[in-house]
């Protein structure tokens, strides 16, 4: 009789185990820790469904998904839809205001897409092949949806790592990026002054610059059009001024959902079988290296700037170049105050935050075009 | 499998190269926008104001 009713202990493995820890823990960091909990509970509990065994719910008959989250990761991950269209409804939430006041901030963003070059040269030499080392150094973009999408293209039996590895590290802003701003900066160049209030931006300027940025964008390098393209577009549709409903979905209930199913997705990904290899812990080291040489290379670009601007801007806010909206801008505010009490950076250092969303959207652009 | 270090410094080399040149583009584009919006702006308020006087 026993034999006719499999419970799921009989499919038990210390790999199951492990990974029902893992996404427990992921659970933890989400409620408890309140980091990124949007993504991490899902993501967990995902995580501890696929494990527990004789589930089925990432079944595949005949290349064909049957099991429930199977259907959902080949709908909106296999598809790249779920992770484009977050990228609406980020666009749909963002000001893009403090990048139009001051556009040399577009040029932190670059500076901290250095880390994502980094990592792809270390694992290069670790031994990944150059697809691998791309999607792997894309998360020194510390942007989930944009580390998705380029997995998904280059190496997809890395996303559920590089998926995790992103929106952990994305998390961990906070505890990563204050040690390195510090180790890279003076104690004086940290009280360096800066105005809070920037020029006051036209209406008209925010509505071109979606539709202007997308164009040159997109002209120069056409593989970011997915990306770039929604970014924009949601952008527009918030900035219009005629589109608000539109707007309003794209940021609210519609990313909502798509957040759902994303964290649904990328966890039911995480089978033992497909994370508890070697690859998956060197892509979490990779991953924080990335990270960390980022926000180095983002406060480094600054003091460069520094070096040519006659009003000289504070270094931090070049940490922010990293696309972790908007937990690395508010880092770059508590450690601002903590330096100098009159210094109010936030909106200084969210044009360099935008501005690394654009650069590491335009650097997953690039690689696909390169070796997509 | 061994790795391709010409190519791989190429896309490298290439792709730093590139991310930087849209960017300094879209910066010195939004800067002129800016620019000349603002003299828009200026010239309109100026000629309306001339009207009101008259």
């Amino acid at each position: 009789m026993l034999d006719l009713f499999q419970t799921g202990f009989a499919g038990l493995t210390w790999g199951s185990v492990m990974m029902l820890i893992i996404g427990g823990g992921l659970i933890y960091l989400g409620i408890a820790r309140k980091m990124e909990p949007l993504l991490l509970v899902p993501i967990g509990f995902a995580i501890i469904l696929v494990n527990l065994p004789f589930g089925d719910l990432m079944q595949m008959v005949d290349g064909e998904p049957v099991g429930f989250l199977a259907r959902v990761f080949e709908s909106g991950i296999t598809t790249e839809l779920i992770p484009i269209f977050i990228f609406l409804g980020l666009g749909a939430m963002t000001d893009f205001g403090p990048i139009i006041a001051n556009p040399k901030t577009l040029l932190l963003g670059a500076g901290a897409q250095f880390g994502v070059y980094f990592a792809f040269f270390v694992a290069l030499f670790l031994g990944f092949d150059i697809s691998e080392a791309a999607a792997i150094g894309i998360i020194g973009g510390a942007d989930g949806p944009t580390s998705i999408f380029l997995s998904n293209k280059l190496a997809p039996h890395l996303l559920g790592s590089i998926a995790v590895a992103a929106y952990t590290y994305m998390a961990l802003v906070p505890i990563i990026q204050p040690p390195i701003i510090k180790l890279f900066t003076t104690k004086k160049e940290r009280e360096i002054y800066m105005k809070p209030q920037l020029r006051a931006v036209l209406p008209a300027e925010k509505i071109l610059f979606p539709i202007v940025g997308a164009t040159i964008i997109i002209l120069l390098v056409p593989k970011s059009a997915p990306l770039i393209g929604m970014f924009m577009l949601g952008n527009l549709l918030k900035e219009s001024g005629v589109t608000d409903r539109l707007a309003v979905t794209s940021s609210g209930a519609f990313i909502d959902v798509l957040t759902i199913l994303l964290g649904l997705a990328v966890g039911g990904f995480m089978s033992a079988d497909n994370f508890l290899r070697a690859d998956s812990l060197l892509v979490f080291g990779l991953g924080i290296v990335a990270f960390a040489v980022a926000t180095a290379a983002g406060v480094l670009m600054a003091r460069l700037m520094n070096v040519f601007l006659k009003e000289k801007i504070n270094p931090m806010i070049g940490a922010a170049g990293v696309s972790a909206v908007p937990m690395a801008a508010r880092v770059v505010q508590k450690m601002g105050q903590q330096a100098n009490p009159r210094n109010f950076l936030l909106m200084q250092a969210m044009g360099p935050n935008i501005a690394g969303v654009i650069g590491t959207a335009t650097v997953a652009g690039i690689f696909l075009g390169l070796l997509g | 499998m061994a790795v391709d270090w010409a190519q791989a410094w190429q896309i490298g080399g290439v792709g730093f190269g590139l991310v930087f040149a849209v960017l300094i583009i879209l910066a010195l584009t939004m800067w002129l926008t800016g620019l000349l919006l603002g003299k828009l702006c200026t010239n309109d308020s100026d000629s309306s104001d001339k009207n009101k006087e008259d």
